[in-house]
């Protein structure tokens, strides 16, 4: 019945959610000019495809078939991705930033979900250094294989390269919009009363958030405060400091950056926990339109911008 | 018998009156068959911008680890 249909209008705000890849997908869109469910089915089969290439806890995951040592015929994704990330580590630095990082050799081999419910048994107890990063990838007949004992891992800057992507995808169908994965997130366009989105970026040791605004940008956070567990007594957290191969040892419990770049964003958050803050001022001043906010563990901020 | 014959005929009316109403009403957007319930559940009906702000989830506009 066409005549319903043309008198039906959406809401100024629509908001859709969703639990994927162990975490919140939030999707806010000012004045959406498309059916907001057709946007949702779509992005589910978006991020359906990433999870089928890079999760760490599919074992038939292209990334998973690497890690048990298969040889593997890429998919274009994955290639794409991979790429990706060599130009990450050629920005940020190989000691700061790697996806040869080994999370499952610190205990985090399994979802958090499960990790909670399983008493961890320990295959390695030395700390490993990364191997320089794509050192550890070869081609072989066709395929991409890794070294023997050399890891993948593209969890650190997965998420905000996928907000920012679905961000720049769905601009055009709305005034505006909002994509939180998991706490990484993309703006685009306006709100609904402004030209710009106002982020609280959470500090876990105040409990309150720091406001910052946003307008066609990314923002990423890392924190030690989350996905923690104990490795016999020593406490652990799923950012590794590639040097040391075992849990960065930062006294920043939350570091945030956002800029016009999702995946480099992300990556820089995490990078940041095994950097010192002249490091990150340095990253700040190379990379334009590069901010950073930091948690000390006394609850302290420091930041690139001002407040 | 006269009285029997308006009860029926009344009856026969207010049916038809009904079928007519009904038919009415889904033209005007007020009973919705299946396929327009789930087009309605991806655009949602127009509310007011406080409103929707008040709808908005907490989180969505906020940065965590995770």
């Amino acid at each position: 019945m066409p005549e319903n249909r043309m008198r039906v209008k959406n809401k100024p705000l629509v908001t859709v959610t969703f639990n994927t890849w162990n975490c919140e997908f939030l999707l806010e869109l000012i004045n959406p000019q498309r059916a907001v469910g057709e946007i949702e089915a779509e992005i589910k089969a978006r991020l359906f495809n990433y999870e089928q290439a890079f999760s760490r806890f599919l074992n038939y995951s292209e990334l998973g078939r690497l890690n048990q040592g298969q040889t593997v015929e890429p998919s274009p994704l994955f290639i794409k991705v991979l790429q990706q990330a060599e130009a990450l580590v050629a920005t940020i630095k190989s000691d700061y930033f790697n996806p040869h990082v080994d999370l499952a050799a610190q205990g985090y081999d399994t979802t958090f979900d499960d990790l909670g419910l399983k008493k961890i048994k320990y295959s390695v107890t030395a700390n490993i250094k990364a191997p320089e990063f794509p050192s550890g990838v070869h081609h072989q007949d066709n395929g991409l294989k890794l070294s023997p004992n050399v890891k993948l891992d593209f969890g650190s800057f997965l998420k905000g390269l996928v907000s920012a992507q679905i961000a720049d995808i769905y601009a055009p169908d709305c005034d505006g919009l909002v994509v939180n994965f998991g706490g990484d997130l993309s703006v685009r366009g306006k709100d609904l009363e402004a030209d710009t989105f106002a982020i609280g970026i959470y500090n876990p040791v105040l409990k309150k958030d720091h406001v910052v605004l946003l307008k066609n940008q990314s923002l990423c956070t890392s924190g030690s405060y989350k996905r923690t567990w104990t490795k016999g007594t020593e406490l652990k957290h799923h950012i590794t400091n590639p040097v040391l191969g075992t849990s960065s040892n930062s006294d920043y419990v939350s570091i945030t950056f956002w800029g016009l770049d999702g995946a480099m964003c992300d990556a820089l958050a995490t990078a940041a926990f095994n950097a010192k803050p002249e490091v990150w001022k340095q990253w700040q001043q190379a990379l334009p339109g590069v901010h950073y906010l930091a948690v000390h563990k006394s609850g302290e901020i420091i930041t690139s911008t001002t407040f | 018998m006269e009285k029997e014959q308006l009860k029926l005929t009344a009856m026969s009316l207010l049916i038809s009156l009904g079928f007519f109403a009904s038919l009415n009403l889904a033209y005007l957007g007020w009973i919705k068959d299946a396929d327009t319930q789930d087009y309605e559940a991806g655009y949602k009906k127009e509310v007011s911008p406080e409103e929707s702000a008040k709808e908005a989830k907490p989180n969505a506009r906020k940065s965590y680890a995770s």
